[in-house]
């Protein structure tokens, strides 16, 4: 990256025995829609509250468009915060939180209005401007918090798990919502999640983070299909992991080679469930008897033993037409596309 | 035997119920029909006279104002005070904040009279503390105005209120979450600003509640005034004593009595408004 807006230099967090963020480094451009992915307890809000100002990180330099902020509380940074379960002000009005930041600035109270009203449009929030907290739905809470950070113009926009708190339904609506906006405003948002789905769909760039550590990062793409190891490919998305050995740069399985460049010994082979294809004609194939098959709505989930007795899982599209599948207990050929294996350590 | 949960509830409710309607409002009514009374040689007699009140307005109203403004002061340092101690011990000393809170709450075993006693002692010519101030070099002969004053009941019953001031004021702040705190402070809040925009507004019922006990208890107090107010130090419960018990003219003591009750009750309702106009936000829409 050229010319980062913000950049992570060997940036660590350690509470007296534990080290929640191990030294790292990190670049986010401008524009980008950033996920920091992991399970609970991997760092990643920790990392999110040193950006934002609230935590003074043990080691390193926090820059924001070029300025050293490490020394910074979050009132003197350029970031705003989303936090969980939101922190809205439950004696003001909606109108009132949004209005809370400008005001504090000293901004013409002319032209807080009218920002307010911008903001209350942004988010659909118009009708409950004069509303309470506590009288708004969970979705609504949501957007009073993002137009709150978003009426400061923050030139990065953070979001400490902002989905979590909401039910199935309304976290999709509000994803798409959040797409929406990082388009119209065209900030740089930087969010974190424990749900690789909402981290696919939201994101341009997805950094994976396990024990304090960065592990993988790249486009949403990238870390699905060609996961950096065992940990990320069992995170993101469902994966076969087929133990197999390298030899000389090759991995041998399925009857034939995979390239794989690296130190010869134990590997193993990652290939998504939907990667999988029915019949023997790829170079890569294996032979099993179906063991399971499932209707899963859009797709039928359908598990293979092996002859070695591992299991393997093939997700097939339910609705369209093609050869008849074999019955559960027959005999049945797994072809593998040598371009959807990836090789990880095991 | 079922019960409905509305019988039940007042069953459960019923023994408290009785007790405050024998042992308070049952006197109370009594207490109120005696200030229509008048003495005749002596005696106790039935009438209905507004003479009692005419007279409390008359003889006594520049006592009742000095009672109020005593007690006023004393609720508005000990609100504040307790409001900052309070502050201290949720969000910034930490473990420490315990130990205060324990030190507070450890000055309610000391009885009411052993603390003027102590003030009394300290507060002195000779006290604690004249000596302290001649030894630092600050006054070269004691104060004597320490003792024997308003100042003094207003010092002995700041700090004997405190605690019971502290406990509804930290039970408020309790409530208070830390996100909307945080989320000020990212939006450029400093601390004050803070504290009178976000924390203040959250507890407004409780400083209300510390005021009031830290208001009703001092202005109804005849013991503290005597014992270190000196001469001139005389409230308006020392003047409601000294109707009962030394003239033996219980309307007019029960006339004075319900004049202050009523008083009282207009600074509560006062000061709960004002409370209210300057803690909700009254900016935008």
């Amino acid at each position: 990256m050229s010319d980062p807006l913000l950049r992570l230099r060997n940036i660590s967090k350690r509470y007296r025995e534990t080290q929640a963020v191990h030294p790292l480094d990190l670049e986010v451009g401008r524009g980008d829609f950033v996920a920091l992915l992991g399970p609970s307890g991997c760092g990643k809000t920790t990392l999110l509250r040193m950006i934002g100002g609230f935590l003074p990180p043990s080691t390193g330099s926090i820059e924001i468009g070029g300025q050293d902020v490490t020394a910074l509380g979050p009132e003197k940074r350029n970031t705003n915060m989303v936090f969980q379960g939101y922190g809205l002000f439950p004696h003001m009005t909606v109108a009132q939180n949004i209005g809370y930041g400008p005001r504090i600035a000293g901004r013409d109270p002319e032209q807080i209005d009218l920002e307010v009203v911008r903001m209350l449009n942004l988010v659909h929030l118009g009708a409950v401007a004069d509303r309470l907290p506590a009288a708004l739905s969970g979705g609504q809470q949501q957007r009073v918090a993002l137009a709150r950070a978003l009426v400061m113009r923050p030139s990065i926009l953070l979001l400490d798990e902002p989905l979590a708190a909401l039910d199935l339904k309304l976290r999709k609506a509000m994803q798409d919502e959040l797409k929406a906006l990082h388009k119209a405003i065209g900030g740089t948002f930087i969010f974190v999640t424990h749900d690789q789905g909402e981290a696919i769909d939201l994101a341009n760039r997805i950094v994976i983070m396990e024990a304090g550590r960065i592990v993988q990062q790249g486009t949403p793409e990238d870390v699905y299909r060609r996961p950096a190891s065992r940990f990320v490919a069992s995170f993101v998305g469902d994966a076969n992991m087929l133990p197999a050995v390298r030899k000389g740069g090759e991995v041998a399985i399925g009857g034939g080679r995979l390239p794989s460049p690296g130190p010869d010994g134990a590997v193993l082979v990652v290939i998504r469930p939907d990667d999988v294809t029915l019949g023997g004609a790829e170079p890569l194939s294996l032979a099993g008897t179906l063991t399971e098959s499932r209707f899963m709505g859009p797709y039928l989930r359908l598990v293979v033993t092996l002859a070695d007795g591992a299991a393997l899982t093939v997700h097939r599209p339910s609705g369209v037409d093609g050869p008849a599948l074999p019955g559960v207990g027959d005999a049945i050929a797994l072809g593998l596309p040598a371009a959807a294996c990836s090789v990880v350590a095991p | 035997m079922s019960l409905s949960p509305a019988t039940r509830r007042a069953l459960g409710l019923s023994p408290a119920l009785a007790i405050f309607g024998l042992f308070f409002a049952l006197p109370m009514a009594y207490l109120l029909v005696v200030t229509f009374w008048r003495i005749k040689r002596y005696r106790l007699t039935p009438d209905f006279t507004l003479g009692n009140y005419a007279d409390v307005f008359g003889d006594y109203l520049h006592a009742l104002g000095f009672t109020l403004a005593i007690a006023l002061t004393i609720a508005l340092i000990t609100t504040a005070l307790a409001f900052a101690i309070a502050y201290l011990i949720r969000f910034r000393s930490g473990l420490f904040g315990q130990i205060i809170l324990l030190s507070a709450l450890a000055t309610l075993f000391g009885g009411y009279l052993v603390k003027i006693y102590a003030w009394k002692a300290m507060l002195g010519a000779q006290g604690s503390v004249n000596l302290l101030l001649i030894t630092l070099g600050l006054i070269d002969e004691p104060i004597s105005w320490l003792l024997y004053s308003p100042a003094a009941v207003v010092i002995t019953l700041v700090h004997f209120m405190l605690p019971f001031a502290l406990l509804p004021i930290l039970a408020g702040l309790r409530g208070v979450s830390e996100a909307p705190l945080e989320a000020a402070r990212d939006l450029g809040a400093k601390p004050w600003q803070i504290t009178r925009d976000i924390v203040l507004p959250q507890c407004r019922g409780s400083l209300f509640s510390a005021f009031s006990i830290a208001f009703l208890i001092p202005a109804g107090d005849y013991v503290t005034p005597r014992l270190v107010g000196g001469p001139e130090t005389f409230m308006v419960g020392n003047f409601i004593e000294n109707l009962f018990v030394g003239r033996m003219n219980a309307p007019m003591g029960a006339a004075l009595a319900f004049t202050t009750l009523l008083a009282c009750g207009i600074v509560l309702v006062a000061a709960n408004w004002l409370l209210a106009r300057a803690l909700t936000p009254k900016w935008g829409r």
